[in-house]
C-alpha cells in the first residue's frame, strides 16, 4: 500500500512539473495588484505571439479555441489578495475551545438523548381511529407508558426498558411489548399503526458496541489514510479538526433535543467523511505550495493556500447545505433529524477545515522548530527568499 | 465523438437499461411494513433434547432393572452409580459423554452431559429448523415477497413488507405450535396431600378406575394457579403438571402427565378448520401420516381406559378418554376458538413446530401511510435541494455549472442502475444520501472549477488552464473522496437495514459522483469549448 501511494506521488509530482513547464508565470506566488497589472500586460503581448506561433504548427481548429475570449468570470472572493488566517488562529483557538468545552461537558455528563436505538425500549406512534381519545384517557389506559399528543389522534407511546424487560410470560420468555399495548389499545376500539420501533436491551447494548467501534475504526481508517498521503502534521491537525467537527455537532445537536439514533450516528460518521474531506483539500494546496517554497512553513505560504481554496471551501459548503437545509424544511420527521446534524456539521467542518486544521499543523511546526532555536533564522531565511522572488 | 463519448454513451443506455427493466425495491420504511429481529432460544432447544434422552434413559432403566434412579439437572444427567447402568448409558447414548462420579442427595451418581459437538449441532439444527418453519409459517400468511434469513449465529430476521396488522404477524411467527399427545398419570393421587393457597381449589375426579384429585381455579386467578403449579414439581416423581381448560368455562384446570411426549405434531400431515354443527364452534381436525397413524394406534391400543391429553404449546386443551383402538390417525382440537383463531391454528400446525422458542428482539413497523408520506417528502425535499444547486450552479459557474449538472443527472442514472443492478433497497436514510451526493458531485466539479480559474487567472489562456485544471483536481478529488468512503464502509459495517441503505447509497454515490464529474461534465465542457460556448 505504502508502494503504490509513493507512485501515486510520483505521479502528482509529474503532473506539477508539467504544470510548471507550462505556466511558467506560475512559479510566482506571490503576485501584488501592480504586479498583476504587469504580467496581464506582458501576457497579453505573449499571447498575439503564441497565437502567430501556433497557427502554422498546430490543427486551424485548435486554434479558434485559443482565439481571445473574455475570460472575466464572476466570483465573490477577492482575487490576488491573501486573507492572514494564520494571524488570527488564536480568536479560531478560542472560539473552538469555548464550543468544545460545552460539547464535552454535554456528552460526558450523560445528556445525549440517546435514541431507543441505543439505550433499548418501545415506542409506537398511533393514530386512534374509533373515536376521539383524549391524552388522559390513554395515561389512565397505561399508566407505566410515557404519552405524547402528536394532534390529529395521534399519539406517541414511549416504555422504558425497564418495564419492557420485567413484562415476562409464563416459560419466562420476554413478553412483546407491542403486544401488551396493542391488548390495551383495542379495548378503545380501532387503531391504526403509524410506526412501531421496538429494541430489547440486548440488542440496544450491541447496537452501541458496534456505533461505537464502527466510530472509532472509521476515525482510525481516515487518520491511516491521511497519514499516508500527508505529512503528519497535518494528519493530526486533520484528526483534531475531525474529532472537534464531531464532538461540536453531537454537543450541539444534543443540546437542541436531537436523540442520537442509527441514523443520526450514520449522519455523524459521514461528517467525519465531509470534515476530512475539507481538511484534505486545504492540506493538498499548502503541500503543493510547499512545495514550491522549498519545504519552508510560514505563515505566508499557508494563508496563500487557504485563500486560494477558500473559493471551494465556501462553494462547497453552500451546495451541500442546500440539500441538507431543504431535507430539514421539506424532509419530515426522520429527515429532519438528519438534515439537521448535516446543516451543524457542515458549518462546523468548514470553519474546521479554515481556521483549525492547518493552523494546529503550523503550530506543531513552529513548537518543533522553536525549541531548535531556530524560527527567528527561518523567518530571516524566509523574507529574504520572498523578497528574491 | 471520441472515446469519452462513446463510453458515456454505453454505460448510460446500460445503466437505463438495467433500471428499467429491473427497477428498484423500496426499503420497509417507504413502502411499509414490518421488520422483525428474532432469537431463537437455542439454549431451550438444547435443554429440550437433554431432558428428553433424561426420560428415555429413565423409562428404559426403569424397564430392565425396574429401578429410577435418574436426575436431570439443567446440562447434566445423574444415573445411580452402578457400573451395569453406566456401561447401559455409555452403550445406549453415545452422545452423551461421562464425566465422572458426583455425590448428590446421599446417593452417588453417576454424571453424563452433552458433547461439545453434539450440542453445537442440535443448537444449529434448531436454527436452521426455525428458520424453514418461520418461512412456510409466512407463506401461509401470504405475504409479497417476504425475506426471511439467518443473522448471526442464533437470530432470524423476517421483513414482511406491506403487513398492516404487525401483532397477527408476530402471533403466527413467535408461537412454538408444538403439538403433543401425552398420557394422564391417573394410575396414583399424586396431588392428594398438598394444600392449596388462596384462589385456587381442590376436587376430586375418578378416572381409569381410581379416584384422583387435582387443583383448579377461575380465570382471573390463573396466575395464581400457575405460580403454585411451579412448586409441585417435587411432588410428582418426574412427572409433569400442566394446566388445561377446566370442563366448564371460565376455569382451568391441573393435569398430571407423563414426563415426554407419546406423539407429536412432527408426525402431522394436515390440519383443517371444520365446525362443530351441534355448538356452532369451530375446530381443528389434525390427520396423521401413515407413520403417525401407526403410532396412535399402538398408543391407543395399549392404553384404552387411560386419559389421553392433546396438548399446544404447554396447554393442554383435552383429556378425553381412550375408549378403543383407533386406527386412521384422526384427532381433533376443540378449545372455544373463535374461526380466526382456529384458522390460525390450523395455519401454524400446517407449518410445523418451531424446536425453540423464540423472542422478538427488535422490531420496526411502519404503516404504508407514514412510508408513502416519507417518500414523498424524502423526494421533495432532494428535488429541492437539486433545484437550487443547479440555480446557483448556473449563475455562478454559467455554462460550466451546466456541464456539471448534466455530471449530477449522469450521477443518478449511475447510482440509480447500480441499485437496480444488485437488487438493493432503497430506503428513505438512502434518499438523504442521494440529497447529499447532489452536493457532493458537484463539490468534485468545483475542486476542478476554481483550479481552472485559478490558472486563468494566472496566464488568460483558456484550453491549458482547463487541462491542468483538471490534471490537478484530480489527485485532490481522489484524496477528498477517499475518507468518505472510508466512513461510508464503517456505517455499512455496523448498520442494518436502512442505514445499509445509507452506507450502500453514499458509496454508490462518491463512486457516481466520479463518474458524472470526470466522465460526463468533462465530456460537455469539451463540447462546449468546440463549439465555443464555454464560461466559467
Amino acid at each position: 500500500m505504502k508502494k503504490a501511494m509513493g507512485e501515486k506521488d510520483k505521479l502528482k509530482k509529474k503532473i506539477f512539473k508539467e504544470g510548471e513547464k507550462k505556466v511558467e508565470d506560475a512559479k510566482r506566488q506571490d503576485i501584488t495588484p501592480e504586479e498583476k497589472k504587469e504580467i496581464q500586460e506582458i501576457a497579453r503581448k505573449e499571447k498575439k505571439e503564441v497565437q502567430e506561433e501556433k497557427v502554422p504548427l498546430e490543427d486551424k481548429k485548435e486554434t479558434k479555441i485559443i482565439t481571445p475570449q473574455p475570460l472575466k468570470f464572476f466570483s465573490v472572493f477577492p482575487q490576488g489578495k491573501i486573507i492572514k488566517f494564520m494571524q488570527a488562529r488564536k480568536f479560531g483557538y478560542i472560539i473552538s475551545s469555548i464550543l468544545f468545552i460545552f460539547s464535552i461537558f454535554i456528552i460526558l455528563s450523560g445528556k445525549v438523548p440517546l435514541g431507543i436505538d441505543f439505550k433499548g425500549g418501545f415506542s409506537a406512534d398511533v393514530k386512534i381511529t374509533s373515536s376521539s381519545v383524549n391524552i388522559e384517557d390513554l395515561r389512565t389506559l397505561i399508566p407505566e407508558a410515557y404519552i405524547q399528543n402528536l394532534g390529529e389522534n395521534r399519539f406517541l407511546i414511549k416504555l422504558p426498558l425497564d418495564i419492557v424487560e420485567r413484562e415476562r410470560t409464563e416459560e419466562g420468555l420476554k413478553k412483546d411489548p407491542a403486544q401488551i399495548i396493542s391488548e390495551k389499545l383495542k379495548d378503545l376500539g380501532g387503531f391504526e399503526i403509524i410506526k412501531v420501533e421496538s429494541v430489547g436491551s440486548i440488542i440496544g447494548r450491541e447496537l452501541r458496541e458496534k456505533g461505537i467501534l464502527a466510530f472509532v475504526l472509521s476515525l482510525l481508517g481516515i487518520f491511516i489514510y491521511i497519514s499516508f498521503r500527508f505529512e503528519w502534521r497535518f494528519a493530526i491537525g486533520a484528526t483534531l479538526a475531525l474529532i472537534h467537527d464531531i464532538v461540536i455537532t453531537l454537543g450541539i445537536i444534543s443540546s437542541i433535543g436531537i436523540e442520537l439514533s442509527i441514523v443520526t450516528l450514520a449522519g455523524l460518521l459521514t461528517l467525519a467523511g465531509y470534515s476530512v474531506n475539507d481538511s484534505v483539500i486545504v492540506a493538498d494546496r499548502i503541500r503543493e505550495k510547499l512545495r514550491f517554497a522549498r519545504g519552508i512553513w510560514t505563515s505566508e505560504t499557508i494563508n496563500k493556500a487557504i485563500t486560494s481554496t477558500l473559493p471551494r471551501t465556501i462553494i462547497t459548503g453552500l451546495t451541500t447545505l442546500f440539500p441538507s437545509v431543504s431535507l430539514i424544511i421539506f424532509g419530515g420527521e426522520v429527515l429532519r433529524d438528519l438534515g439537521i446534524t448535516f446543516t451543524i456539521g457542515i458549518i462546523v467542518g468548514t470553519y474546521s477545515s479554515v481556521f483549525i486544521c492547518s493552523a494546529i499543523a503550523y503550530d506543531i511546526y513552529l513548537s518543533q522548530h522553536k525549541r531548535r532555536g531556530e524560527t527567528q533564522k527561518q523567518t530571516a531565511q524566509q523574507t529574504t527568499y520572498a523578497k528574491v522572488n | 465523438m471520441n472515446w469519452r463519448g462513446i463510453f458515456l454513451l454505453i454505460s448510460a443506455v446500460f445503466f437505463a437499461v438495467i433500471f428499467a427493466w429491473k427497477g428498484i425495491k423500496l426499503g420497509l420504511d417507504l413502502k411499509g411494513g414490518s421488520y422483525f429481529l428474532l432469537n431463537v432460544r437455542t439454549d431451550l432447544a438444547y435443554q429440550n433434547y437433554v431432558d428428553k434422552v433424561g426420560y428415555e434413559i429413565l423409562s428404559k432403566l426403569k424397564e430392565k432393572y425396574n429401578q429410577e434412579s435418574v436426575l436431570i439437572q439443567g446440562e447434566k444427567i445423574y444415573v445411580g452409580y452402578i457400573t451395569d447402568f453406566i456401561e447401559f448409558v455409555k452403550k445406549e447414548f453415545p452422545s452423551f459423554e461421562y464425566k465422572g462420579e458426583e455425590f448428590f442427595d446421599d446417593a452417588t451418581y453417576a454424571v453424563f452431559s452433552l458433547r461439545e459437538s453434539d450440542k453445537k449441532e442440535i443448537e444449529e439444527l434448531s436454527v436452521s429448523q426455525a428458520l424453514q418453519v418461520i418461512s412456510s409459517r409466512v407463506d401461509e400468511f401470504g405475504v409479497a415477497e417476504p425475506q426471511i434469513f439467518r443473522f448471526g449465529k442464533s437470530r432470524i430476521v423476517v421483513q414482511l413488507p406491506g403487513v398492516l396488522d404487525p401483532e397477527r404477524a408476530k402471533k403466527l411467527i413467535g408461537r412454538t405450535a408444538l403439538l403433543e399427545f401425552r398420557l394422564v398419570e391417573d394410575t396414583s393421587d399424586y396431588l392428594g396431600g398438598i394444600t392449596p393457597p388462596e384462589g385456587v381449589y381442590k376436587s376430586a375426579e375418578m378416572a381409569g378406575g381410581n379416584q384422583i384429585q387435582y387443583f383448579w381455579a377461575y380465570e382471573k386467578d390463573l396466575e395464581k394457579l400457575a405460580r403454585f403449579v411451579e412448586t409441585l414439581t417435587q411432588y410428582v416423581q418426574g412427572k409433569s403438571v400442566l394446566i388445561g381448560k377446566g370442563e366448564k368455562e371460565g376455569i382451568f384446570r391441573t393435569y398430571v402427565l407423563a414426563p415426554s411426549s407419546q406423539l407429536t405434531g412432527a408426525y402431522l400431515k394436515d390440519a383443517r378448520v371444520r365446525m362443530n354443527s351441534i355448538t356452532n364452534e369451530p375446530y381443528v381436525v389434525i390427520s396423521l401420516n401413515s407413520e403417525g397413524a401407526k403410532i396412535f394406534e399402538k398408543l391407543t391400543s395399549e392404553n384404552v381406559g387411560r386419559r389421553l391429553a392433546i396438548v399446544l404449546e404447554g396447554k393442554v386443551f383435552s383429556a378425553p378418554v381412550i375408549r378403543e383402538r383407533i386406527a386412521g390417525g384422526v384427532a381433533s382440537i376443540e378449545g372455544r376458538f373463535t374461526i380466526e383463531d382456529a384458522r390460525e391454528l390450523a395455519a401454524v400446525l400446517r407449518a410445523g413446530a418451531l424446536p425453540a422458542p423464540v423472542e422478538f428482539e427488535e422490531e420496526r413497523t411502519v404503516g404504508a401511510s407514514l412510508g408513502e408520506d416519507s417518500i414523498r417528502k424524502g423526494l421533495f425535499a432532494s428535488l429541492f435541494g437539486a433545484a437550487v444547486v443547479t440555480l446557483f450552479m448556473l449563475l455562478y459557474y454559467k455554462m460550466s455549472g451546466f456541464a456539471a449538472i448534466v455530471g449530477v443527472l449522469f450521477t443518478l442514472l449511475f447510482i440509480f442502475g447500480m441499485l437496480s443492478l444488485f437488487g438493493a433497497t432503497l430506503t428513505l436514510p438512502g434518499i438523504a444520501a442521494i440529497a447529499l451526493t447532489i452536493g457532493m458531485t458537484v463539490d468534485n466539479n468545483i475542486i476542478i472549477f476554481e483550479r481552472i480559474r485559478e490558472e486563468i487567472l494566472k496566464r488568460l489562456s483558456l484550453k491549458p488552464s482547463i487541462d491542468v485544471g483538471y490534471k490537478l483536481g484530480m489527485g485532490t478529488i481522489i484524496d477528498a473522496n477517499m475518507t468518505t468512503l472510508i466512513a461510508a464502509i464503517f456505517i455499512f459495517q455496523f448498520g442494518t437495514g436502512p442505514v445499509r441503505g445509507f452506507a450502500l447509497n453514499l458509496t454508490l454515490g462518491i463512486l457516481g459522483a466520479f463518474y458524472g464529474s470526470v466522465f460526463a461534465a468533462k465530456f460537455i465542457i469539451d463540447f462546449l469549448l468546440k463549439r465555443k460556448l464555454f464560461s466559467i
